[in-house]
């Protein structure tokens, strides 16, 4: 007998959870692993190719502002070594390599959304209104919002990463990296440089923080943004990690395979009808079933679920 | 016992994967796939094959694919890590090579296919909305920078409004089929530039909006990562900056004079057509003065080479005479090419050589008086290949047969909208190419410019 309080379609999602814990902790370790060893096999070679090229154009980026800095103009070869070692350095970086593979699963999905099932990935019908909105700062947001989202597609397609667009923690510890790492050595990150890229950089701006400000802006009005054919991939999944209270990048991984439970459930806690889980399934997992009945598990269960899991960010 | 494997080619990389030495057929492969020799491995299966053979310092022997042009081409390769005594590269041994015809892509592949490419190279990126309004816009290009900032000050306004299309009439705003794939010119952007329009949205291409693209002919020259400030302001090349700016208003100004002077938009009184025709007139000297003006800055760059290729001097005079001819009647002047061997072999750049008849006899046409004929001979002469042109009109005097050579050496002749230029780029290109370009006068009448290039024998 099963206890009382608890719906038939616990005991499915329960276990998929915790079958989704165990992979997201592997996450970590294997992408490390994998990266390292240039031989892969868990995850698509597409994937870890576009991680490995997003990381490579940061570790680019900072060599370049380097060189500005300092107008030097070292011959080709030190900086081929230089830039080897720092593209190491920040690969055996865990969040940051997490971060990166969000973006090529988010980037992907987008694709294939939009292949399959003509989803818009820039321009929604909710930012279409939100651009068309009276207030002008909700129309100017959503703009660049609108604006960021098609940098992002593209830098995504040639496998990059402008710093800039690195949420602020993350910018910091490259930064970080960098002048750890020439701190011994001949080259220095100089304290010039850094200021500079320091003084340059605004989270603001970033494609991240448009979305999260966009769906803030709407207040009660962010359950619009839990529909990923009326939001946009982007939209929905910055809704999707304000209202569970979890990292970004989680509510990425959350909409891929193995992770359905989480998706169901984190739906479910913010108080989707079983039907809108449904529509969102459709477009994610169209093979995917979802237990039966899940409208009768209430919203405060799936979030008891939930918080079982523990789990607020990927690594 | 091992048979002694048959092995067709052979090649060696070193330690950064480059290239060192390799037979044909692997060789040409490399080539075409854009490699050099010694260069960076360019087929890309072998690349991989070759790095992880190196990395992990094993024999590795795989059949590999690769594309060359219209085929495709499978070979089995043995890769060995040299490991001692080498530097590090590998060895390679070809030993089966096929080729067959790869099948062509369906419309739709080769279309994706285009779309794929275009986005990977595309230097500008937009967003449009369902009436090509510009919803968004992105670029990194320096000298997309004003176009991009315009666009931006103008969110929801046509992008066509922003550049030119010289290939489409001015009507708008038009169908994204007919700007799909053409030509595009950018103020403040040297470069041409192709479009492309992605329509978005089904089932109705181009419901939601579309994607523009755009694609330069060519990259920009790379600049040094330092931009230094002691580099000094250089004043604006004429002819990489300038030239492309200026023809193309130039270039619009005639065509709009020429159809007004025929009448082609309706009635006119005379002397307006006439005034028009003057325009074009007018329009056709300021082109001509800045094709020299471009062509001198060439010309005269240290760097500037022409192409050593074979050709025959008897071809490029019939050549000219024929674009000529047509002018030459107009004036009541007649061009006749002397008896002459039928294959004049050369040395020189076949534009090069036509643009100094072009220009030798075009200035015979325009100062020879007119009813008197124009002689184009040429010939082997040692090892010579001569050009002459002899026009009967008063010859040039004595005193300024050296200095018809000199830059903006007008000979005393103004108003008539040359630009001095002409002899001067004419003699530099002559010597470009190991020739020369010299000028007699012929007693009796008038005078002979002679084109001197090393035969090709």
């Amino acid at each position: 007998m099963t206890q009382s309080s608890e719906v038939p379609a616990e005991e499915a999602l329960r276990t998929g959870l915790v079958d989704g814990d165990r992979a997201i902790g592997s996450i970590g370790p294997v992408l490390g692993h994998l990266l390292a060893s240039r031989q892969h096999s868990l995850f698509s070679d597409e994937i870890l190719s576009r991680v490995r090229g997003m990381v490579s154009d940061l570790a680019r980026q900072l060599v370049i502002a380097e060189d500005i800095g300092a107008s030097r103009q070292e011959d080709q070869r030190s900086r081929e070594v230089d830039l080897a070692s720092l593209i190491d350095k920040l690969m055996a970086d865990a969040r940051l390599v997490s971060h990166c593979h969000a973006l090529a699963i988010e980037g992907q999905l987008c694709n294939r959304l939009e292949r399959d099932s003509a989803i818009d990935p820039v321009l929604s019908p909710l930012i279409q209104s939100l651009i068309a909105s009276d207030d002008t700062a909700t129309a100017s947001t959503a703009m660049a919002a609108l604006a960021s989202q098609a940098r992002f597609l593209q830098s995504q397609r040639r496998m990059e990463l402008p710093v800039s667009e690195l949420p602020a923690d993350l910018f910091d510890q490259i930064l970080q990296a960098r002048s750890d790492e020439t701190a011994t050595e001949t080259a220095s990150l100089s304290q010039a440089t850094i200021e500079r890229l320091r003084g340059a950089y605004d989270e603001s701006a970033t494609r991240l923080a448009l979305l999260s400000r966009l769906v803030a802006g709407m207040g009660a009005g962010a359950r619009a943004a839990l529909s990923i054919r009326h939001a946009g991939l982007g939209l929905f999944l910055s809704a999707l990690s304000i209202a569970s209270r979890y990292d970004r990048n989680l509510a990425v991984i959350a909409s891929t395979d193995r992770q359905s439970a989480r998706l169901a459930l984190s739906l479910r806690a913010v108080g989707l009808k079983a039907q809108e889980i449904e529509e969102q399934f459709l477009h994610l997992h169209p093979e995917a079933s979802l237990p039966a009945n899940l409208d009768s598990l209430s919203a405060d269960r799936a979030s008891a679920l939930l918080a079982v899991s523990g789990r607020t960010t990927v690594v | 016992m091992g048979l002694p494997k048959p092995v067709l080619a052979r090649a060696i990389t070193d330690a950064d994967d480059r290239l060192i030495e390799a037979d044909e057929p692997l060789a040409g492969l490399h080539r075409r796939c854009g490699g050099e020799l010694p260069g960076t491995v360019a087929v890309p299966a072998l690349l991989e094959l070759v790095r992880k053979s190196r990395r992990m310092g094993l024999r590795l022997a795989r059949t590999i694919e690769a594309l060359d042009g219209d085929d495709t081409v499978r070979a089995w390769v043995e890769i060995d890590p040299v490991r001692e005594g080498g530097d590090g590269g590998c060895s390679i041994a070809v030993g089966a090579w096929s080729s067959s015809p790869r099948p062509t892509p369906s419309e739709d592949e080769a279309a994706d296919l285009r779309i794929a490419v275009d986005r990977a190279v595309a230097e500008l990126t937009a967003r449009l909305a369902p009436d090509q309004g510009i919803l968004a816009v992105e670029s990194s290009a320096p000298d997309l920078q004003a176009l991009v900032r315009k666009m931006r000050e103008n969110p929801g306004s046509t992008w066509t409004q922003f550049v030119e299309l010289p290939e489409l009439a001015h009507r708008q705003p038009l169908h994204w089929r007919l700007l799909d794939g053409t030509q595009c010119v950018i103020p403040g952007s040297t470069r041409n530039w192709t479009v492309t329009l992605i329509p978005l949205g089904r089932p109705d291409p181009g419901s939601t909006g579309f994607e523009l693209l755009l694609v330069a002919d060519s990259p920009l020259p790379p600049q040094h990562l330092t931009q230094s400030s002691d580099e000094a302001p250089s004043t604006p090349s004429f002819g990489r900056e300038l030239t492309p700016i200026l023809r193309q208003p130039v270039a619009r100004i005639i065509a709009n004079a020429e159809t007004i002077s025929s009448r082609l938009a309706g009635p006119l009184a005379e002397e307006y057509s006439a005034y028009a025709a003057d325009i074009a007139a007018a329009g056709q000297h300021l082109l001509s003065l800045i094709e020299d003006l471009s062509d001198l800055e060439v010309v005269e760059a240290e760097n500037f080479r022409t192409a050593p290729d074979r050709i025959d001097l008897a071809d490029v005079a019939r050549r000219a005479i024929g674009i000529l001819g047509v002018r030459a009647r107009e004036r009541g002047t007649s061009l006749h090419l002397a008896p002459s061997d039928d294959v004049v072999p050369a040395i020189g750049e076949f534009r090069r050589v036509l643009q100094i008849m072009l220009n030798l006899i075009g200035n015979a046409i325009a100062y020879a008086p007119a009813g008197s004929s124009i002689v184009i001979a040429v010939a082997n002469q040692g090892s010579a290949a001569i050009a002459t042109v002899a026009d009967e009109g008063s010859g040039i005097p004595a005193d300024k047969l050296d200095s018809v050579f000199d830059k903006f050496e007008r000979l005393g002749r103004g108003g008539d909208g040359g630009s001095g230029l002409g002899l001067y780029i004419s003699r530099r290109l002559a010597r470009a190419m190991g020739g020369d370009l010299t000028v007699s006068n012929v007693t009796g009448s008038g005078a002979r410019f002679t084109l001197e290039l090393p035969t090709a024998d």
